[in-house]
């Protein structure tokens, strides 16, 4: 079999990932944070060293910065709805996901308004442009995928943060096909929030998402409930991560993440990006020869490309090559 | 030795503060406290039986927000 299908969830994941998921479920699984005994403190324990990892994975400034979410979406949603308000305006590129778009559509019921600046393939400077032209004074939020899902188009994610803080505007940036693949470090690229998925190229379990806030404060929770702290108290906790934590955790898919973190340490993402970037190229000059095959990005450069690639075959629908593909071929 | 209980707001200080008091040599467990010690209900606490007053200027050196200090009862 080969599998293209990476950028939807990474396969296979680590042989650790998988030991640890089951580890975890069948000695650890108590509820983590919600009682005393000598096993929930245990899953407590596992829940923090993996939330440690994450946050140094990615460098932020403190491990409760890091929150656990059930999925990117998610994550980008408590975001995007958790910080705008009625008048407020956003610019979102033409890259994005529907994780993105949806929730500002709906919100745009609520008085919220947004933008979409269009990113320009290889050129970062006209694309930094295009997103100082979409700035108007009630901008309060830029919602960014660090790399496109569909083309791998990288978005110069630091240049646009630097443009937002000139205004005062806050940075979302939806990492869900970089994380694992490209370096990230949130203090250098000074994001406001960051979003990720971790089944993708973090390597672990599905149902596992992390979003990384720097100012708390500035944020209202998407959901509220109980949090194994402060419970005689019915406002939600402001201490962190308990604040955007309500309900028990994905205990198992927490304890896979780790794995999936500390094989990606282990193997360097250095090591991994090259491999991928080679086997991008390798693809891309085979089908570049090819009559019939569409590709829909120039010649990959590492610059401006995550390790991500989309074609298709003239007159023939996407899904349709994917079955023959699958079916015939095994290539899925 | 007494026990000495210093809650905090979340399991996941507990767990932040304990590994930094261990960085510095000082070994703290984590249990879970109720009224004893936090009023607002249920939270986490490092429980120490010695350097408490040198863990306590740690803790809060690191940002760790610390409710109460107290014997638990004990």
């Amino acid at each position: 079999m080969i599998y293209f299908d990476n950028s939807a969830t990474t396969f296979p994941k680590p042989r650790s990932v998988y030991q640890a998921v089951n580890n975890s479920m069948q000695n650890f699984a108590a509820n983590p944070g919600r009682s005393g005994h000598k096993m929930s403190l245990k899953a407590a324990e596992m829940v923090f060293n993996c939330r440690d990892a994450v946050a140094s994975f990615y460098n932020a400034e403190n491990v409760e910065n890091i929150i656990f979410t059930a999925n990117c979406t998610y994550a980008l949603n408590t975001v995007i709805r958790g910080f705008l308000h009625v008048g407020d305006h956003a610019v979102v590129s033409d890259l994005e996901h529907n994780s993105v778009l949806r929730p500002l559509q709906d919100m745009t019921k609520r008085g919220i308004t947004y933008s979409v600046a269009q990113v320009v393939h290889g050129d970062f400077e006209q694309t930094v442009d295009n997103f100082r032209k979409a700035i108007n004074e009630h901008t309060k939020l830029f919602v960014i995928t660090h790399a496109s899902n569909v083309t791998g188009t990288i978005l110069p994610v630091s240049r646009i943060i630097a443009l937002a803080h000139q205004y005062g505007i806050k940075v979302l940036v939806d990492t869900a096909q970089t994380s694992g693949v490209l370096e990230i470090d949130v203090q250098k690229m000074n994001a406001d929030f960051l979003a990720s998925a971790g089944h993708k190229g973090l390597m672990g379990p599905m149902g596992t998402g992390i979003l990384y806030v720097k100012n708390p404060e500035v944020l209202s929770p998407l959901v509220c409930g109980g949090t194994g702290s402060s419970s005689l108290e019915l406002t939600q906790p402001d201490s962190m991560p308990d604040k955007f934590e309500s309900g028990t955790s994905n205990f198992p898919g927490i304890c896979g993440l780790h794995k999936g973190i500390e094989f990606l340490n282990n193997t360097t993402l250095k090591k991994i990006h090259n491999h991928e970037f080679s086997l991008l190229t390798s693809l891309y000059n085979s089908l570049s020869k090819m009559q019939h095959i569409i590709l829909y990005t120039p010649q990959p450069d590492a610059e401006h490309q995550a390790p991500l690639l989309s074609f298709n075959i003239e007159g023939v629908l996407s899904e349709e090559t994917a079955e023959i593909l699958s079916s015939k071929y095994n290539i899925l | 030795m007494a026990r000495q209980f210093i809650s905090v707001s979340s399991i996941t200080y507990a767990m932040k503060g304990k590994s930094i008091l261990r960085n510095h040599g000082i070994y703290a467990d984590i249990m879970k406290t109720s009224k004893i010690n936090d009023q607002k209900g249920c939270g986490y606490s490092l429980v120490l039986v010695k350097r408490v007053d040198e863990a306590v200027k740690i803790l809060q050196e690191n940002n760790i927000n610390i409710l109460s200090i107290n014997d638990g009862g004990e």
